[in-house]
């Protein structure tokens, strides 16, 4: 058994029935492979409280609720999700105010690129598109960020509430403005 | 759109360059809860709201990386061809069980000063690293003394200090101690005056050995006599 897989079960285990355990087993088990599917390599020390946290707002939601509640794995996902971004969020903002933890240890970085050069033209490629984007018509700005993120354009235009054809005419035009604005900076991508 | 070869590396070039945003961005006032993120990427919420999301993400990397996060997620969800069974949860078991694991939680994160979210090293002198109970823990285990409430746990290398801390249900702080050289803490009884009897106690201990690698237990259980 992993540390993330025992956790801190064994301080509830003599309050119930068996029946409940094995409810409350298997939500943890569910929760675990959520977590696991979802947790970055370098948050993945963190991945045992996560799934704690994750529990507890279920629970909680759940006792507000005032009728049993089927949980599918889809919605424990998104559980999981939202503890992981809350706890991304508050690790990206100590980053920000302190490159050290409290203990002097340097803070670990998402993997990226492994040359470091390269990884720093990509982020300087990255900051021009930003300031790009930011200057792009609304609607442009729109289809051209959802195709960086590599979402389709059969997506991207239901995503957006757009007819297809109108979409896909605000990615062409908005990453032909992207390119012209970065070439004004610059950048020859 | 990423037809031709030179155009489809340009695209990957300007994809790689936009999420690399992610890694060194913090999120802003501004961000867009989780939950809104979530609605955005499986198309949950209206329209004009994803919109509204989608704008923030085009110059924020944090919440570009979130979305990206959720929208893997759901591509994983469709590619699933039977849904698994949802866990279908009884009401009373599990309110009982909130209580306890808030407390538990609340614990977890009480002992976790923010500098412990580094991948710890695990002290390996006990069988698999673990620091262990040495008292029969729950609730139907044999109820805490009063006067001699003891809790003792796992040694670790000779020099380790050891830090505890106790807690009930509700999260209230009945004791915590540090700088502990021997793996046992006796809570004082002036400090389980206002418990009534029977309450359960929730506790943790942690190791920091003499080469500075720091290991924290589970969350124990015991009740007060």
């Amino acid at each position: 058994m992993t540390g993330l897989e025992s956790g801190a079960t064994e301080a509830h285990e003599a309050n119930n029935e068996p029946g409940d355990r094995a409810d409350y087993e298997e939500l943890r088990g569910e929760l675990i492979r959520a977590v696991r599917s979802l947790c970055p390599k370098w948050l993945a020390s963190r991945a045992e409280d996560l799934v704690q946290v994750a529990l507890v707002k279920i629970l909680e939601i759940r006792r507000r609720s005032e009728q049993d509640r089927d949980l599918s794995s889809f919605y424990l996902k998104r559980v999981a999700y939202s503890v992981m971004v809350d706890e991304i969020r508050r690790l990206e903002r100590r980053r920000e105010s302190s490159l050290e933890t409290d203990d002097g240890e340097p803070l670990p970085l998402p993997s990226g690129a492994p040359d470091p050069a390269k990884r720093q033209e990509s982020r300087e490629l990255g900051e021009g598109i930003r300031g790009c984007l930011e200057v792009l018509l609304r609607p442009r700005q729109l289809a051209v960020t959802l195709y960086l993120q590599d979402v389709s354009v059969v997506d991207a235009a239901r995503l957006l509430g757009w007819e297809l054809k109108h979409t896909r005419n605000l990615v062409y035009r908005g990453l032909g403005d992207l390119r012209r604005c970065l070439q004004e900076k610059g950048f020859h991508p | 759109m990423t037809g031709a070869p030179g155009e489809r590396e340009t695209t990957l070039r300007l994809r790689e360059a936009f999420a690399s945003l992610g890694e060194t961005a913090a999120p802003r006032p501004d961000c867009p809860p989780p939950d809104r993120l979530w609605a955005t990427a499986v198309g949950e919420s209206t329209a004009e709201e994803r919109r509204e999301v989608i704008a923030h993400m085009a110059t924020c990397g944090s919440c570009a990386a979130a979305f990206r996060l959720a929208r893997g997620l759901v591509q994983e969800e469709a590619s699933t061809q039977a849904p698994p069974e949802p866990i279908r949860l009884v009401r009373e078991p599990w309110v009982r069980w909130s209580v306890g694991l808030a407390a538990a939680a609340a614990l977890v994160a009480t002992l976790t000063p923010l500098g412990w979210w580094h991948q710890t090293p695990q002290y390996r002198g006990d069988r698999d690293g673990e620091i262990r109970s040495l008292i029969r823990d729950g609730a139907e285990g044999t109820p805490l003394p009063r006067e001699k409430a003891e809790l003792r746990w796992t040694a670790g290398p000779p020099g380790s200090r050891y830090e505890v801390r106790v807690l009930t249900r509700d999260g209230q702080e009945v004791a915590v101690e540090s700088g502990l050289e021997r793996p046992q803490y006796t809570i004082p009884p002036s400090a389980l005056s206002r418990l009534p009897p029977g309450t359960l106690l929730y506790w943790q201990a942690k190791m920091l050995s003499p080469d500075g690698v720091s290991t924290q237990s589970k969350t124990f259980s015991i009740r007060l006599e």
